[in-house]
């Protein structure tokens, strides 16, 4: 480009680099090069959603990083404070998106904690049941689309077709397929259906025999362990103090699960194991680790769906009594539950005066804190790799904006 | 073209200058037809082969049972489609685009014979036409990128830049080695060292007869090392993946031809599945013995049968090697830029070299598979 | 390690000068004067009995004036901002609370002791306009740069307008 180049001295005859030794010094030719900004997203195949990512790059290699998030903003917080608790269990559905009974029980057993209510067990299992098949679910899309990030179409139909017996499995028992509202303040919406278990045993047994169709697909596949292995390193302690929970702090080697730290629901009743990234193909944290702990965790969360069937005892209630009050009224106080979501810690923090509404809602939403990282985690990456990044950080852009 | 000129000239007594034009001209509507039919199959072939892999259904409306005509409908679709040239674009540059890449993939049909009495014109420089030819689609992917004025088309375009001009260098080397073999740079010749009977006449021979050569790519290891590198290189080319780094949907969008719509976009369709073409058909020609069904064992037919069987025979061969196209790009993942340098500099270029001078050295001891055995 | 444990550890390393406990009904905190804010967070993340390296939430609350029937003061005017924090090593939830006046809500940033604070400082700033002195990049972060007021304020009024475009939920359909 003509405007790039402007020579400063005398014809300079031949393209001589400048630190050369055969060119006289008074001859450089002040080439400047310029970084060039880039906008990925908000309409981009791999940013999953609305994020919109500002790059500076320098040829292919990203020098800066600044996400520009709050597309998708809705104000969860206010419409929180403006409607009654129970009228704000399916408003967490479209949060998370991918994981909303999640986000539903999340919900859930924060009012619960702060109104004081005791869940009856048999609902409590079907919590868990429901709530470990969504996670399964959430994460084979994160698997699926993790492929299609790198180039890899067909790992994405594989996953999505276990995926279609998951939403088939959830549809059944509360007719949706993404916004369930199945968990409710108190409870679930409704009994096991029949022949729900024994469909769950059957996909089960299907299901972990398939897991290790993507590991023949592609966890194991030359290029891609390529494109992932010592790409995006993360550090234990980089990985703390950004606050990053989940499959990507663990990925990164720190044995830290909610689910065994501060047992919620029924979980100290069940044996899993909490897998952590150890660097088989590269260093301890890189991004085929964060991958290879989402599909560690499905078959742990296949563990813990079969021991909650084998556990769930038959017939009882599946409603707290006296939920209904929560309608008008609450018992005053505050409270911060956070449970384990497929991304990390999800909680919710709420201040009740008395009334129906929370006073205050706040969301603690593990992709938001997740994201905030790629501002220090993309310099120095090529552009690719920064693809590849932001799919191993597995956001949903749901939740980042809330 | 060689033989219609004659044909006319001496059954129907047209003037030579008349003939000539007129076997132009009807070899121009061939390979346009012929590209054009062969684009639709390839896309179709893509479209179910990708569907089987992903376990899903493919087209199954448009056309009968298996959507044989859902590339037509969709050709249609395109050919309606607006036609969006951006604000800021360059707009000369902008709508020759496509055109001058298509140039390219066009121009190649020119010498590729399709049986030994069907082919445009029979050039002696044929394997050099090719490489040549195909590569000024680079020009076209570049003034496409840089004319859209869009940074994620211009990637793309420096990206193809970059990964063609890397991997013409393997490919052309990986076919200088039959070359070195067979002494010509005939496509003809070629196919015909490779059905060469043993005692080298082949007025002799019956229907069937044996032939020592073989097919090139099994005719000694290094000529299968350049048929390995060159079908390797031939992907990148192509820009099929893992190599399709030039229109990476998950980062680059789509590439150089992101502003692209309608019939502009159905060139660049119509290159890219026509390049896969001739490099399938230059490999089933340069190393898998053009149009005779088997190695070693060959068959001496001529007319319009023996003919059509050649076609069949090559076009299937083709066919199968577009096949492992599509099978590696839905199987495999995208290789980062800097991997796909990698490969073609400190792998491909330095087998095929290495390929190159072994293949050298045995034609000077006169030795095919082992020194001093074969 | 509960929040009272917490304030006697507090007062053993003598950084407990103003700090008070919250009681609560649920969950129990620390309160810190606006001035020691960042003291004590840095002692809490450093100090080994505390330990506390992961930092989940921070939290601003708009507290509006509430008596009860009796007339008895039960919230007061104010802002209060929460920060939560986890200890990995000691598996505990550690609620550490400031409160700012109305007319003044501006408190330390702790985006230097913790990396993730930054995002949630911004987004504090953001919807419920509590200002974090010493933040490297107090931008915007949730809504677009150039809104006005901070959504999560009891008082805040929804703008007719922004930026040329008709945010009136009642407005009519533009008519061709």
């Amino acid at each position: 480009m003509a405007d790039s180049v402007s020579a400063t001295t005398a014809p300079s005859k031949t393209l001589l680099f400048p630190g050369d030794p055969l060119r006289p010094p008074d001859t450089y030719v002040d080439v400047r090069t310029q970084e060039l900004q880039i906008n990925m997203g908000p309409q981009h195949p791999s940013t999953h959603g609305v994020l919109r990512l500002a790059i500076w790059v320098d040829g292919e290699i990203v020098t800066r990083a600044d996400p520009d998030i709050g597309y998708l903003h809705r104000c969860a917080e206010k419409i929180g404070e403006s409607v009654s608790c129970i009228q704000y269990v399916p408003y967490t559905d479209r949060y998370d998106y991918l994981a909303a009974m999640n986000n539903n029980l999340g919900y859930c057993l924060a009012v619960e904690k702060v109104a004081e209510v005791e869940v009856p067990e048999r609902a409590q299992y079907i919590r868990t049941i429901a709530v470990e098949l969504n996670r399964i679910a959430s994460h084979l899309v994160a698997i699926g689309t993790y492929g299609l990030d790198l180039g890899a179409f067909t790992p994405f139909f594989y996953a999505f077709r276990e995926r279609e017996e998951i939403l088939r499995l959830l549809e059944w028992i509360c007719g949706a397929r993404l916004t369930y509202n199945f968990i409710r303040i108190g409870g679930v919406m409704r009994d096991t259906p029949a022949g729900w278990i024994e469909d769950i045993r059957k996909f089960l047994d299907l299901f972990e025999t398939r897991l290790d169709e993507f590991n023949d697909l592609l966890t194991h596949n030359h290029i891609f362990v390529g494109r992932t292995a010592n790409v995006g390193v993360l550090s234990i302690e980089d990985a703390v103090r950004y606050g990053l929970t989940g499959p990507n702090l663990r990925g990164s080697g720190l044995r830290y699960d909610l689910r065994r730290e501060q047992p919620y629901l029924l979980y100290d009743r069940f044996t899993f194991d909490i897998p952590v990234g150890t660097g088989i193909k590269g260093t301890v944290g890189d991004c085929w680790d964060r991958y290879w702990v989402r599909l560690l965790e499905m078959r742990e969360s296949v563990r813990i769906v079969r021991q909650a069937i084998d556990q769930l005892p038959t017939g009882g209630e599946i409603m707290a009594k006296n939920v209904r009050h929560l309608a008008f009224k609450s018992k005053a106080g505050e409270g911060y539950l956070g449970i384990e979501n497929p991304r990390g810690e999800l909680g919710y923090y709420l201040i009740s005066d008395g009334g129906a509404n929370s006073y205050r809602s706040r969301i603690r939403a593990p992709s938001f804190c997740n994201l905030s990282i790629l501002e220090s985690m993309l310099p120095g990456t090529m552009l690719a790799d920064a693809v590849a990044i932001i799919g191993s950080i597995d956001i949903v852009l749901g939740e980042v904006d809330r | 073209m060689d033989s219609l000129v004659p044909f006319l000239e001496n059954a129907w007594g047209w003037a030579t200058g008349s003939a000539f034009t007129f076997s132009m001209i009807l070899s121009v509507l061939a390979v346009v037809a012929f590209i054009s039919v062969w684009a639709m199959f390839a896309v179709w072939l893509e479209r179910k082969a990708s569907a089987d892999f992903q376990v899903r259904l493919g087209p199954n409306r448009v056309g009968g049972r298996f959507g044989l005509l859902q590339t037509l409908a969709d050709g249609l679709k395109l050919a309606f489609k607006e036609d969006l040239i951006p604000r800021d674009a360059d707009k000369f540059l902008f709508a020759i685009a496509p055109a001058i890449a298509f140039c390219g993939a066009f121009a190649a049909f020119a010498v590729l014979p399709f049986t030994p009495a069907v082919n445009a014109v029979d050039i002696n420089l044929g394997v050099f036409f090719v490489v040549a030819v195909t590569a000024i689609g680079v020009i076209g992917v570049l003034m496409a990128g840089w004319s859209s004025n869009n940074k994620w088309s211009l990637y793309g375009a420096m990206r193809e830049a970059a990964q063609l001009i890397s991997y013409e260098i393997p490919s052309a080397l990986a076919l200088m080695v039959p070359v070195l073999v067979t002494g010509s740079l005939n496509l003809k010749e070629i196919v015909g060292f490779q059905c060469l009977p043993s005692d080298g006449v082949l007025d002799h021979e019956g229907l069937i007869y044996f032939s020592n050569h073989g097919w090139l790519a099994f005719y000694s290891p290094w000529t299968f090392v350049a048929f390995i590198v060159y079908y390797i290189a031939s992907l990148a080319e192509c820009k099929r993946a893992p190599f399709d780094l030039p229109e990476a949907e998950s980062e680059l969008v789509s590439g150089f031809h992101t502003e692209y719509s309608g019939m502009r976009f159905s060139f660049f369709f119509l290159e890219e599945y026509g390049m896969m073409f001739i490099v399938s058909a230059v490999a089933a020609l340069v190393f898998l013995g053009g149009w005779q069904p088997l190695p070693w064992v060959s068959l001496n037919m001529g007319g319009p049968i023996g003919n059509l069987f050649f076609l069949g025979v090559f076009l299937a061969k083709s066919v199968f090697l577009l096949w492992v196209q599509i099978w590696l790009r839905w199987t495999l993942p995208r290789m980062r830029v800097d991997q796909v340098m990698v490969m073609g500099y400190k792998y491909l270029i330095p087998i095929s070299l290495v390929a190159l001078l072994m293949m050298a050295v045995y034609e000077y001891w006169g030795v095919r598979y082992l020194p001093g055995l074969f | 390690m509960t929040a009272a444990e917490a304030l006697e550890q507090l007062k053993k390393d003598g950084l407990a000068t103003g700090v008070e406990l919250f009681p609560g009904p649920k969950d129990a905190a620390l309160i810190v004067p606006r001035e020691r804010v960042k003291a004590v967070l840095r002692h809490l993340r450093d100090a080994r009995p505390f330990a506390c390296d992961l930092l989940v939430l921070i939290t601003g609350t708009h507290m509006t004036e509430k008596k009860d029937a009796k007339g008895v003061l039960v919230r007061e005017a104010g802002f209060e901002v929460i920060w939560h924090l986890r200890s990995i090593q000691n598996r505990s939830l550690l609620a550490v609370k400031c409160k700012l006046p109305t007319n003044d809500p501006t408190v330390d940033s702790v985006a230097d002791l913790w990396a993730a604070a930054n995002w949630h400082e911004r987004e504090t700033w953001d919807l419920v306009g509590i200002r974090f002195t010493g933040h490297p990049d107090l931008r915007r972060i949730l809504l677009p740069e150039g809104w006005e007021g901070h959504p999560l304020r009891k008082d805040y009024a929804y703008p007719k307008e922004f930026q040329g475009i008709n945010l009136e939920v009642d407005a009519p359909w533009p008519t061709p």
